[in-house]
């Protein structure tokens, strides 16, 4: 088998996220995987999930079903599970938030026990930057067009906004949180600026 | 070249890179009043290189990815310079 490998994706109304498992697990064997555990840290705080666990009849993926699972997700390198952001908890019990995840930078970790590889506990860690309100904002900024006088000076900061959002995110996807931080807050500043509605 | 997954997932890589750089050039030209025309034309044209990689895996071509690859490097070596790194 080789490394655990993970892919976190944010839907775009931030409800849940995908995460899929794209582990080359050789020949799958749900027998032999004993438990699957999701830490998520966001704002400094951890937040945790059993996904599943053999012995404890905790099964979230629905791995048990070893006649069409052949990864931790399903039945394809495209399948996911959808984490629900009131579902995973902080040590008090609290959930992350009640219906979708807030705009930040994140950490996934996953962490699988498992006999394949001599009881050895699998570890993975993802790092995204989760900007669906942000993307969700900026549908607000075209104005309605004056082709008599066209403002390019302002269409050329939504374009910036818009390239620079897809910066954030890909340095969110880097790890790189300073950069991340540093985007964001200029994008932040913009909207704030234009008064936009919040999202949700 | 021949194109493997590990030498895409770091041209990939080296991609966002460009793009968070640039992204950071324009941050702090805003903050010192200076034109940010140039290095935004540069931001989208590595968003547009990121989905020509992205979507580029669809029709798996060693000579799309030298392509991208060479214009990468261009902006990586501009960003550098500007960086000072």
């Amino acid at each position: 088998m080789s490394t655990l490998t993970i892919a976190i994706e944010e839907s775009s109304d931030a409800t849940y996220a995908k995460l899929y498992d794209r582990t080359d697990w050789d020949s799958w064997d749900e027998t032999k995987i004993l438990t699957v555990d999701l830490t998520v840290t966001y704002d400094s705080t951890d937040y945790t999930l059993e996904l599943y666990d053999s012995g404890g009849g905790i099964d979230l993926l629905g791995i048990d079903d070893a006649s069409v699972y052949t990864n931790l997700c399903g039945t394809s390198v495209n399948s996911y599970y959808e984490i629900d952001p009131n579902l995973i908890l902080d040590v008090g019990g609290d959930p992350l938030n009640a219906s979708y995840f807030p705009d930040g930078y994140y950490e996934f970790k996953l962490d699988v026990t498992s006999t394949m590889a001599g009881d050895a506990t699998l570890t993975t860690t993802n790092t995204e930057g989760f900007l669906a309100e942000a993307y969700c904002k900026s549908s607000q900024l075209p104005h309605l067009l004056d082709l008599n006088d066209f403002d390019a000076h302002e269409s050329r900061l939504q374009r910036a906004l818009i390239s620079m959002l897809d910066a954030a995110v890909r340095a969110g996807e880097l790890g790189e949180y300073t950069a991340f931080d540093t985007i964001v807050t200029k994008i932040n500043a913009f909207f704030s600026a234009r008064e936009l509605t919040d999202c949700w | 070249m021949v194109w493997t997954q590990d030498t895409y997932d770091e041209l990939v890589d080296m991609t966002k890179d460009v793009m968070v750089d640039l992204a950071q050039i324009i941050c702090n030209n805003m903050d010192l009043g200076k034109s940010i025309d140039q290095d935004l034309d540069l931001l989208e044209y590595a968003c547009n290189l990121y989905n020509g990689l992205k979507y580029g895996v669809l029709i798996y071509q060693d000579e799309h990815f030298d392509y991208l690859n060479e214009q990468v490097m261009i902006l990586r070596t501009r960003c550098r310079k500007y960086l000072n790194v």
